[in-house]
């Protein structure tokens, strides 16, 4: 089923067009790795897709429903994020974080109900962090945290889930780790994932397809293919 | 909610039952808890301390529970909508509003001749005055915050507008009597005293008021721990919720700087032993445990300011700030990301 559909797409702040002519189609299932270089406008279009900010002109359509119609809590169920910057939360153990993504769903105090608590439960076996679940989030890994915002995303039960530089901070292991983690979500709960990364090849060895920015204003669909980042980095860098 | 929690919650229920009722007993004169006991139950012959008790600790006793609930919980609204473990009802001018309101009130009005036979320190002109200025301040705060996005640059101009008020304060003291300007002082002391028994009612309820409200914003409170950017994509109108969560802040800490005068670093430290006791971050038991906690600090501080069989009367605000200070030192040390 099509997920995600963009067409002619013009994001950007105010009148100014950062990136132009913006078209894609995407799966539930697709993992998608966005490329571009530094200020060419991959965070302009993540914010755009997650519903933060209005495309100048073109439309945005997230299972069958046109995103710029939607109130807040219609968005949140969804387009879920997982952003770069770093959280502090004191005294927050992890599966009440976690719990924070059901907001959409819960009422107007937050309280969780039978079916929140089983979903939050779900997606902790999903991510395997049950041995994680007490441990507080600021005493957490890079790599530790990273996973516990994914779940916390999960919880919200979306079809698209977006995430900006989700590898940044890794070391090595954790990005395989991260990655191999995303894979495992989009092909067993057939979720669209879209990230965008400057790990080139970690990026390729994991995804589907991906999406490239590059500098003469091109938004080009690379397949995943044997010679897939090869011709992903001669588009990125003519 | 966890037996551990419940078993907190439970004790400091007690203890605020316990130093409420010793606020009663302590003054110049010290009264035995029985006969507080019998006075509240209105069996007591001895008229002398039933007037005591009941016309002027009462009051101050019902003033400390409310000041210190109120602005502990206003304080952590604060925390965590500016995201900032040293924010507290200051961050809006609250208190730099009301004193400047107070000062133009006393200095001006004995500048122009006005001579005020009502014992100023109770009366509704002081607290109109600090009503006025606090929510005066809090709207110019308010509305560039509301402009900017930046967490630092919304601090940095709530001190330098701090400091503009506490420079035009100067201006007025050095223009004006020594009586006006001693009474001034006097409220910058911070007391809950001030009241009296008619008033304490309108103290109350607007307490109890903001006191609801600030836990039925506990959802959005727990969604802007995350910040901004989760919490819209979670739902909710950022917004929105900023600005019932200010309302709500400016309730609270307005009304009681208005009442009892400016109470120092109970609104910033409170939240942080509440955080730290109950290990959680969940605003459905931070409210309560802060305005717990909050109420039995200030009645403590009451009693402190007392000083139990002397004449004597500390201001609060040195008493508050005695005690506060260390604790945000050990925030500080604590986190080491200021």
């Amino acid at each position: 089923m099509m997920q995600l559909q963009a067409s002619s797409l013009n994001v950007g702040y105010g009148s100014k067009v950062v990136f132009p002519n913006i078209s894609f189609a995407a799966n539930e299932g697709d993992m998608i790795a966005l490329l571009g270089v530094n200020g060419i406008g991959k965070s302009t279009l993540l914010r755009t897709l997650s519903g933060l900010q209005k495309p100048i002109s073109g439309s945005i359509t997230i299972a069958e429903k046109e995103l710029d119609k939607l109130s807040a809590v219609d968005k949140a169920k969804l387009v879920s994020i997982v952003l770069t910057e770093r959280i502090y939360i004191d005294n927050i153990r992890a599966r009440d974080f976690i719990a924070l993504g059901r907001a959409p769903y819960t009422s107007w105090l937050g309280q969780l109900n039978d079916k929140d608590e089983a979903i939050v439960q779900e997606v902790i076996d999903v991510m395997h962090l049950q041995k994680l679940e007490a441990k507080f989030f600021n005493e957490m890994s890079d790599g530790e945290r990273q996973k516990t915002l994914i779940a916390r995303a999960l919880c919200q039960q979306t079809p698209l889930i977006i995430l900006d530089e989700p590898t940044a901070f890794l070391d090595f292991r954790n990005k395989r780790d991260i990655l191999g983690t995303l894979k495992n979500i989009s092909e067993e709960l057939k979720k669209t994932i879209i990230f965008s990364t400057h790990d080139i090849e970690a990026a390729l060895e994991h995804c589907n397809k991906c999406w490239i920015m590059n500098e003469q204003q091109q938004f080009i669909e690379v397949m995943q293919s044997a010679n897939f980042a090869a011709e992903a980095k001669r588009i990125l860098e003519p | 909610m966890q037996g551990r929690n419940i078993i907190i919650f439970a004790v400091l229920a007690i203890a605020l039952a316990i130093v409420f009722l010793l606020q009663l007993v302590f003054g110049s004169v010290n009264i035995p808890f029985s006969e507080v006991l019998s006075i509240l139950q209105g069996n007591s012959n001895n008229e002398a301390w039933s007037n005591i008790v009941i016309e002027a600790r009462l009051p101050g006793a019902l003033a400390a529970l409310l000041a210190g609930a109120g602005l502990s919980v206003s304080g952590l609204q604060m925390q965590t909508m500016f995201r900032n473990p040293v924010a507290g009802p200051y961050v809006l001018g609250i208190s730099a509003g009301a004193s400047l309101g107070v000062a133009i009130l006393i200095m001006a009005s004995t500048a122009i001749g006005i001579t005020n036979e009502v014992r100023l320190m109770s009366s509704w002109s002081i607290i109109l005055a600090a009503a006025l200025g606090a929510v005066l301040i809090f709207l110019v705060n308010f509305a560039i915050s509301f402009r900017l996005n930046d967490v630092v640059a919304i601090l940095i101009i709530g001190l330098m507008i701090g400091g503009g008020i506490s420079a035009l304060i100067e201006i007025l003291q050095s223009i004006t009597s020594n009586e006006a300007l001693k009474q001034y002082v006097l409220w910058t002391f911070g007391s809950f005293r001030y009241t009296n028994l008619s008033q304490i009612g309108y103290l109350a309820g607007v307490t109890v008021v903001g006191l609801v409200f600030s836990y039925a914003l506990s959802k959005p409170l727990n969604l802007l721990l995350l910040g901004d950017t989760y919490a819209t994509t979670s739902g909710l109108n950022v917004q929105r919720a900023k600005m019932m969560i200010v309302l709500c802040t400016s309730i609270l800490a307005g009304s009681i700087t208005a009442f009892c005068g400016p109470i120092g670093f109970v609104g910033l430290a409170v939240p942080h032993v509440a955080r730290s006791l109950f290990k959680s971050a969940d605003h459905r038991i931070l409210t309560p445990a802060c305005a717990l906690m909050g109420a039995i600090i200030c009645c403590i501080c009451n009693i402190v300011s007392s000083t139990p069989g002397t004449d004597y009367v500390l201001p609060v605000n040195a008493i508050t700030s005695l005690l506060g200070a260390p604790i945000v030192i050990w925030i500080i040390l604590k986190q080491r990301r200021l």
